[in-house]
C-alpha cells in the first residue's frame, strides 16, 4: 500500500484507478510489453520500427533501454505512453491496455522543449493546466501547485529561478526545469528520452545525481532511453539492450549496485565491468539481423 | 563608443534627410522638369497649399485601409489557425491560397465595382484580399512548427487538439503574426490606393489620379508623401504592439 501514498499532500486520483484495476491484472509487472511490433505508416518496404518486443518493469523500478542508434528505443516510448498504439502485441501499463495515452505518464527529451513565453515556474505548471482534474482545482486555487512546482525547483536546484525566463538558463539549467515539468503531476512513470545526451560531461553527471535523488525519493517507475552505457548502470536497477531495427529486447541486466550510487561508484571495478558487459551485449546486438 | 551609439540611434533620420537632399539636389542640378519630377520642396509646398483637401482625402483612405486591414486580420487569423491545426485542410487549401494570392489585385477591382459599385466597399475588398494572405501563412507556420517533443509531452498527458493549439500553438504564433502585421499593414494600404485610382471619387489614391491627369505633378507626390507618411506611422503602431505583446520573442532587448 505505501505506493499509493499522496505525494505531496494531493489525493492520489490517478493511483486510486491503478489500485482498483490491480485485481484484473495478474502479471505483477507495472509495465509489460508483450510482443509488441510498431510499423509506422509511410514505412512501405521498411522492417518496422520495433518487432516481438518484449519488455517487463515492475513498480517503482528504474529502467534503461540501450542500443545502437535507430534501433527503436524512442518508439518504445511512444508504445509506452499510448501514442502510438501497437500493431500487434499487447502493452499494459498500471495494469491496463494502452490504446490511448495514459495520462500517468510524465515525459523529457534531449531537447527540453519548454516554452520560450512563460516563466520557468509556469513552463513546470504546463501539466497541471492539462491533466483532469488538476486542470479545475488549479483555475479555482493555483496556491498549492504553485508551492508543489516551487518545491520542486528547488529540488533540482533552481531555487529562486522560478520568475526567469527559460531562454535566460543554460542547457543543464533547462533540463532541469524539463525534469520538474515531467514530474509535477506526480506522474506513476517517468519516461526520459535521452535527456541528458545533450549536456556537457560534468552537467550531465551532476543531472545523474538529481534524478537519482528524485527518483529515491518518490520511487516511481522510471523508463531511460540512452546510448551512454556508463548513465545507464550508474542510474538504472535493470538494462535492457535492444536489437539493430526492426528493435527487441535481446538482454537484461540486473544492476545491483547499492542506492544512492556516488562519483565514487562509478570507479570501482563491479561498475566498470557492467559497463564493459553491457557494452559486449550491444556488440552482439548490432551483429543481429 | 559613444559616437557610435549616437550614430546607430539617429541613422533611420540620417538616411531620409540624406535622401531627400539628394533628390532635392538632383532635381536642381540636373534642372529636372517639374511635371516629370518635382523637387521635395516643390511637392512639400504642394502639400501645404492642397492640405485641405489631402487631409479629407487621406482620412478617408486611412479608413478605408483600416477597415480593410481589421478584416483581413479576423479572416487570417482564423484561417490561418484552421489551415495551421488541420494537416488535412493545409493540404486541401494549399493550392487554392497560392493562387489566389497570384492574382492580381488590380484584375480584381473592375469586379468588385461591377458587384459593388464605385466606391468604399471595392477599396476595402481589395485593402482586405491583398493582406490577409500574409497573416494566414505566418499563423499556420507558427502552429506547424511546434516542436514533436511538446506536443508529445501533451498528448501523453491527455490533451486535446483544442489544449495544445490554445497552451502552446497560438502563443507560439504571436511572434509570426506580429511580423505579418507589419507586412499586412503596408499592403492594405496598396490595396486601399489601387482601388481609389481606379474605381473611386475619394481618398489619396483618387486624388493621385485626378492630380496626374491635370499634370499636377507636384501634387501627385504630395500624396505619394503622405501615402508613405501613413505607412511608416501604421507600421510603427504594429511594431509597438509586437513589442508588447510578443517581447518574448525579441531577446536581444533584454
Amino acid at each position: 500500500m505505501t505506493a499509493v501514498t499522496p505525494r505531496f499532500g494531493l489525493r492520489p486520483y490517478l493511483l486510486d484507478r491503478v489500485a482498483d484495476r490491480a485485481d484484473i491484472a495478474p502479471s505483477d509487472a507495472f509495465v509489460s510489453v508483450t510482443n509488441a511490433t510498431l510499423r509506422y505508416a509511410g514505412d512501405g518496404q521498411q522492417p518496422p520500427a520495433v518487432q516481438s518486443l518484449s519488455l517487463k518493469i515492475a513498480r517503482g523500478e528504474f529502467a534503461a533501454v540501450v542500443g545502437p542508434s535507430g534501433c527503436g528505443k524512442s518508439t518504445l516510448m511512444k508504445l509506452l505512453s499510448g501514442l502510438v498504439p501497437a500493431s500487434e502485441g499487447v502493452v499494459c501499463v498500471a495494469g491496463e491496455r494502452v490504446l490511448r495515452p495514459i495520462k500517468i505518464v510524465g515525459m523529457a527529451f534531449q531537447n527540453p522543449a519548454l516554452l520560450p513565453w512563460r516563466t520557468v515556474l509556469e513552463n513546470v505548471l504546463l501539466p497541471i493546466q492539462i491533466v483532469r482534474p488538476y486542470r479545475h482545482e488549479f483555475r479555482r486555487d493555483r496556491t498549492p501547485f504553485v508551492e508543489r512546482a516551487t518545491a520542486l525547483l528547488s529540488k533540482v536546484g533552481l531555487s529562486g529561478a522560478g520568475d526567469r525566463y527559460v531562454w535566460q538558463l543554460s542547457g543543464g539549467m533547462q533540463q532541469r526545469v524539463s525534469l520538474c515539468r515531467a514530474l509535477v503531476h506526480d506522474p506513476d512513470i517517468l519516461l526520459l528520452d535521452e535527456p541528458f545526451s545533450a549536456l556537457d560531461a560534468f552537467t550531465r553527471e551532476e543531472l545523474w545525481d538529481t534524478l537519482q535523488a528524485l527518483w529515491l525519493q518518490r520511487k516511481c517507475t522510471v523508463l531511460l532511453v540512452t546510448h551512454d552505457l556508463v548513465e545507464a548502470v550508474y542510474l538504472a536497477d535493470t538494462i535492457h539492450v535492444m536489437s539493430a531495427r526492426p528493435g527487441r529486447i535481446v538482454s537484461s541486466t540486473r544492476v545491483d549496485l547499492c542506492r544512492p550510487r556516488r562519483e565514487e561508484t562509478r570507479f570501482t571495478g563491479e561498475f566498470t565491468q557492467l559497463v564493459h558487459d553491457v557494452r559486449m551485449q550491444i556488440g552482439h546486438a548490432k551483429a543481429m539481423p | 563608443m559613444n559616437v557610435h551609439r549616437l550614430l546607430h540611434q539617429a541613422s533611420p533620420w540620417l538616411a531620409t534627410i540624406l535622401f531627400f537632399l539628394a533628390w532635392e539636389v538632383g532635381c536642381r542640378v540636373l534642372k529636372i522638369p517639374t511635371f516629370v519630377l518635382p523637387s521635395p520642396s516643390e511637392s512639400v509646398a504642394a502639400l501645404i497649399e492642397y492640405w485641405p483637401a489631402i487631409w479629407i482625402n487621406a482620412v478617408h483612405t486611412m479608413m478605408t485601409t483600416l477597415l480593410g486591414f481589421a478584416i483581413a486580420v479576423v479572416f487570417g487569423v482564423l484561417l490561418g489557425v484552421i489551415v495551421g491545426a488541420s494537416p488535412l485542410l493545409y493540404r486541401a487549401l494549399n493550392p487554392l491560397l497560392i493562387g489566389f494570392n497570384s492574382v492580381p489585385k488590380v484584375a480584381l477591382v473592375p469586379v468588385l465595382v461591377l458587384w459593388f459599385g464605385i466606391g468604399i466597399i471595392p477599396a476595402v475588398l481589395t485593402a482586405f484580399v491583398i493582406a490577409f494572405f500574409p497573416i494566414t501563412v505566418n499563423v499556420a507556420t507558427g502552429i506547424v512548427t511546434m516542436e514533436p517533443e511538446l506536443a508529445d509531452v501533451l498528448r501523453s498527458l491527455g490533451a486535446s487538439k483544442v489544449d495544445i493549439l490554445w497552451r502552446v500553438g497560438l502563443p507560439r504564433s504571436l511572434p509570426y503574426f506580429f511580423a505579418s502585421l507589419k507586412i499586412a499593414i503596408t499592403l492594405a494600404f496598396v490595396g486601399a490606393v489601387i482601388s481609389e485610382t481606379i474605381a473611386s471619387n475619394v481618398g489619396i489614391g483618387y486624388l493621385m489620379l485626378s492630380a496626374s491627369s491635370t499634370f499636377r505633378v507636384p501634387l501627385v507626390f504630395a500624396a505619394l508623401l503622405v501615402i508613405a507618411g501613413m505607412g511608416i506611422l501604421m507600421y510603427a503602431a504594429a511594431a509597438l504592439v509586437e513589442r508588447r505583446y510578443a517581447g518574448w520573442a525579441i531577446r536581444s532587448t533584454l
